[in-house]
């Protein structure tokens, strides 16, 4: 389908790949940036999705993913938790986007988002190593509408701070009424 | 909870009840940002647009 040109979904430790039978996105496996395959897990909790778990003594690992330069993109990663003591920071390049920490002892799992201007043919959406090993079960990248970033930003990345839906659920905000808003 | 407040200047598209969805931004960089605002897009009647909050005066600290 040509609206998902520059669709970027990543299914971490995916068994291959597949398409989302409700959004009709395709996800693709994770094995061509990190092939081994001895650091996938399931999540203890619930969730059905398998997570890529970066066993590291220091620094960060990052996903690196084609863009086009000048181009607005939003990029998220889901992160599943097994613990509430979870923490990591994750980063756009060498820029802190956000941290993973549960809030609540309920949450399953959280979403770091964030939106940028890219300023070279690739972006690095980086997981480094905080009070326990980061890890990550998807991460999507998808081209947004050239005017949905003003140009006078101070900054080129912004991070979501709220998706607030005032009618109608999130997904099918994202997915099926609203497709420019991904 | 935040309260975005638009620019005195910008003009009003669409009424409040309009008003189907809010997406909230704050900028994030390595440098520091001497006026740190935050930007929003919003849609109503099915459309599309966006538009930048007052200065915010306190740092923000998620």
């Amino acid at each position: 389908m040509t609206f998902f040109v520059g669709f970027e979904n990543i299914a971490c430790c995916a068994d291959s790949n597949y398409t989302d039978p409700q959004t009709s996105l395709n996800y693709t496996t994770d094995y061509t940036w990190f092939p081994d395959r001895g650091s996938c897990r399931r999540p203890k909790i619930g969730l059905h999705e398998k997570v890529r778990l970066f066993p590291i003594d220091e620094g960060k690992r990052c996903y690196n993913l084609p863009t086009i330069k000048n181009k607005v993109y939003l990029i998220r990663g889901t992160f599943p938790f097994d613990s509430v003591n979870s923490s990591f920071n994750v980063s756009i390049g060498v820029t802190q986007l956000g941290a993973v920490r549960p809030s609540t002892p309920q949450d399953l799992e959280i979403e770091i988002e964030g939106v940028f201007r890219a300023t070279k043919d690739y972006i690095d959406f980086c997981l480094v190593k905080g009070e326990v090993d980061p890890f990550i079960s998807r991460l999507e990248l998808r081209p947004l509408p050239e005017d949905y970033l003003q140009h006078d930003l101070p900054a080129s990345i912004l991070k979501l701070i709220s998706r607030n839906s005032l009618w109608g659920t999130k997904d099918e905000i994202r997915y099926v009424i609203y497709f420019s808003l991904r | 909870m935040i309260t975005v407040k638009m620019r005195k200047k910008q003009t009003k598209i669409c009424e409040d009840e309009e008003i189907e969805l809010v997406v909230l931004y704050f900028p994030v960089s390595t440098q520091r940002i001497s006026k740190p605002f935050y930007t929003f897009v919003y849609l109503c009647c099915s459309n599309l647009f966006r538009g930048k909050s007052l200065l915010v005066q306190k740092k923000y600290n998620p």
